[in-house]
């Protein structure tokens, strides 16, 4: 299949269930909110050697915050229940709990909760008070602007991770350009995150390495530098590979951002867009590209 | 389901409609409604004999009492479910106990409105008389959870004892108000009577004006408080429209009782009188 003379591989991304939490922050100004969510999304990119992945789902209106402020939600996702409410505690505690003016509200309603709130409350050296509205439990942890105010409670659903696809083009900046405007269209779509800086991950892996306690390891065949060395994936003409790589709530939501990604990476200077999977045996969702692009 | 219950405006008896709730109205027919038991000045009576029953299949599930309601006492007592709307004047100890559903008052309330609440919401379009949402006589604890919306202004000792839940006056509230709070939160849009927060443990206080702090509550300055821009958008949802200037000013912060435990706290916008 080809769209806009760019070859679209007849592969599929293979994809895994992943636990996954949704952060609604707020703050002052939308800079502050923003500032907030990266420092909470950050060092989030890989489940291999991050043990999440994090990436900011979008910008919200006051309107649409818990507190009437500008907001930012972030996606979070990691491979067990224990893991994620790990991460939740460290990141909201450690990264914006200290932000200036911020605030954290549980922005997932599903059935299973952990108490992240309700442990990061003993900050408060017995100062902390809690808040009730309905059924919500908020609370209140004295800080020196104000008060940190988080939700005692953050649902953890069931989401898709791994979506991927892989872009080859034949210049770097003009394929940079590619990328980055593929991760824009996975950011327009609710749900989604590209995890990488910027959406992008340059290096695509493989699992496993030569070295017994390295769990994965450059994929040789992307490489450039390597064609000569090894059975390269690379046509003669290929000059660099990005990878932007999906997470979402559901597969649905990981398919609709995989397809806006796909229709806008095909542009001028990219020759093909492949996928990456380990032949089906190790996720059970297998997001075919022609079928992401036929059936939405 | 809808359920009409028309009271005639002769003689002044009270009508404790403490057993007439949506739970035991709704699947019953017309005639076993009327066969339902009232007490009318200590004498137990049936409903069909205090007030014309008129029942539709049309529309969503509704209880509605009509005609001369100031009479009628403890209406939505302990009730659980459903919708009620007083369409006048709602008599003394209106949801009391209620655990869940809504109460919607036209008119004013008498004393006692939401005493001793533990969920639901109860709307009163007028004024409120006094002890609303406090505890029963007797007994510790006030309010433990729900909602009351008062459009107008309440009495004395107003979430007296309250140990969770919301009060929103849009006018003035009396004396003693919020005494013994325990935990929750009292908006008063208008200004506090004397004594408020009195015996205050936890819990919070917020007043457009207030006639006078306490000795011993101590000044802790302005106050950017997240929870209340939560809370102010909590009840946009409900269609509270709490004082513009609340949203753009910051209230100064007083906390109390020192006599007690003094995690209490007050939040006043306009310097107090």
């Amino acid at each position: 299949m080809q769209i806009k003379g760019v070859l679209i591989e007849d592969t599929f991304a293979e994809a895994f269930p992943m636990w996954v939490s949704r952060l609604v922050i707020t703050a002052d100004t939308p800079r502050l909110a923003l500032q907030a969510a990266e420092a909470a999304a950050g060092l989030a990119f890989s489940i291999i050697g991050c043990a999440c992945e994090s990436g900011l789902e979008g910008a919200l209106p006051p309107d649409q915050t818990p507190d009437g402020r500008p907001g930012q939600a972030v996606l979070l996702f990691s491979h067990s229940p224990e893991k994620l409410e790990e991460h939740l505690f460290l990141r909201i505690g450690q990264a914006i709990l200290p932000s200036a003016t911020s605030a954290c509200f549980n922005g997932l309603q599903v059935e299973k909760f952990v108490k992240v709130g309700g442990r990061l409350r003993y900050f408060g050296d017995g100062f902390q008070a809690s808040k009730k509205f309905g059924d919500q439990r908020y609370w209140r942890i004295p800080v020196a602007d104000g008060e940190f105010v988080v939700e005692e409670s953050f649902g953890l659903g069931l989401g898709v991770g791994g979506g991927n696809l892989i872009i080859i083009g034949r210049e770097r900046s003009v394929l940079l350009g590619a990328a980055e405007s593929a991760v824009q269209a996975v950011r327009s779509v609710p749900g989604a995150i590209a995890p990488f800086p910027g959406g992008i991950c340059r290096s695509p892996s493989k699992p496993g390495s030569q070295y017994k306690n390295v769990r994965a390891s450059t994929n040789e065949v992307y490489c450039p530098t390597l064609r000569s060395r090894v059975a390269t994936q690379l046509s003669p003409d290929a000059l660099a590979v990005y990878e932007v790589v999906i997470d979402g709530l559901s597969e649905e939501v990981v398919k609709k951002a995989m397809r806006a990604a796909l229709l806008t990476a095909c542009q001028p200077g990219v020759i093909r867009i492949t996928a990456g999977n380990y032949g089906g045996k190790w996720g059970p969702f297998h997001l075919y590209l022609h079928k992401i692009l036929e059936e939405t | 389901m809808r359920v009409c219950l028309d009271f005639p405006a002769v003689g002044s008896s009270q009508v404790d409609l403490s057993g007439i709730l949506p739970e035991t109205v709704f699947g019953r027919t017309k005639a076993e409604i009327e066969r339902l038991p009232v007490v009318v000045s200590g004498r137990q009576v049936r409903l069909g004999d205090v007030c014309r029953v008129r029942c539709s299949s049309k529309g969503q599930d509704r209880l509605s009492l009509r005609g001369e309601t100031s009479n009628l006492e403890r209406v939505g007592t302990c009730m659980g479910v459903g919708t009620m709307v007083v369409e006048g004047d709602a008599g003394y100890g209106t949801g009391e106990e209620m655990n869940g559903g809504t109460i919607e008052i036209l008119g004013n309330a008498a004393d006692c409105l939401g005493l001793a609440l533990h969920g639901g919401q109860i709307r009163a379009a007028g004024n409120v008389g006094d002890w609303c949402g406090a505890n029963s006589p007797g007994e510790k604890d006030g309010m433990t959870g729900g909602v009351i919306l008062i459009g107008g202004n309440a009495g004395r000792e107003a979430g007296a004892g309250m140990r969770r839940g919301l009060i929103y006056a849009a006018g003035d509230v009396g004396e003693f108000c919020a005494a013994r709070m325990n935990a929750g939160t009292f908006l008063c849009a208008g200004r506090l009577g004397k004594y408020a927060g009195i015996g205050m443990k936890r819990g919070s206080l917020v007043a457009g004006k207030i006639s006078g702090m306490l000795p011993g509550f101590q000044s802790a300055g302005e106050a950017d408080t997240e929870w209340l821009k939560i809370c102010l958008v909590m009840l946009g949802k409900i269609n509270v429209h709490v004082p513009e200037e609340w949203s753009r000013m910051t209230p100064k912060r007083y906390t109390g009782d020192p006599l007690e435990m003094g995690k209490g706290e007050i939040l006043v916008y306009d310097e107090f009188e």
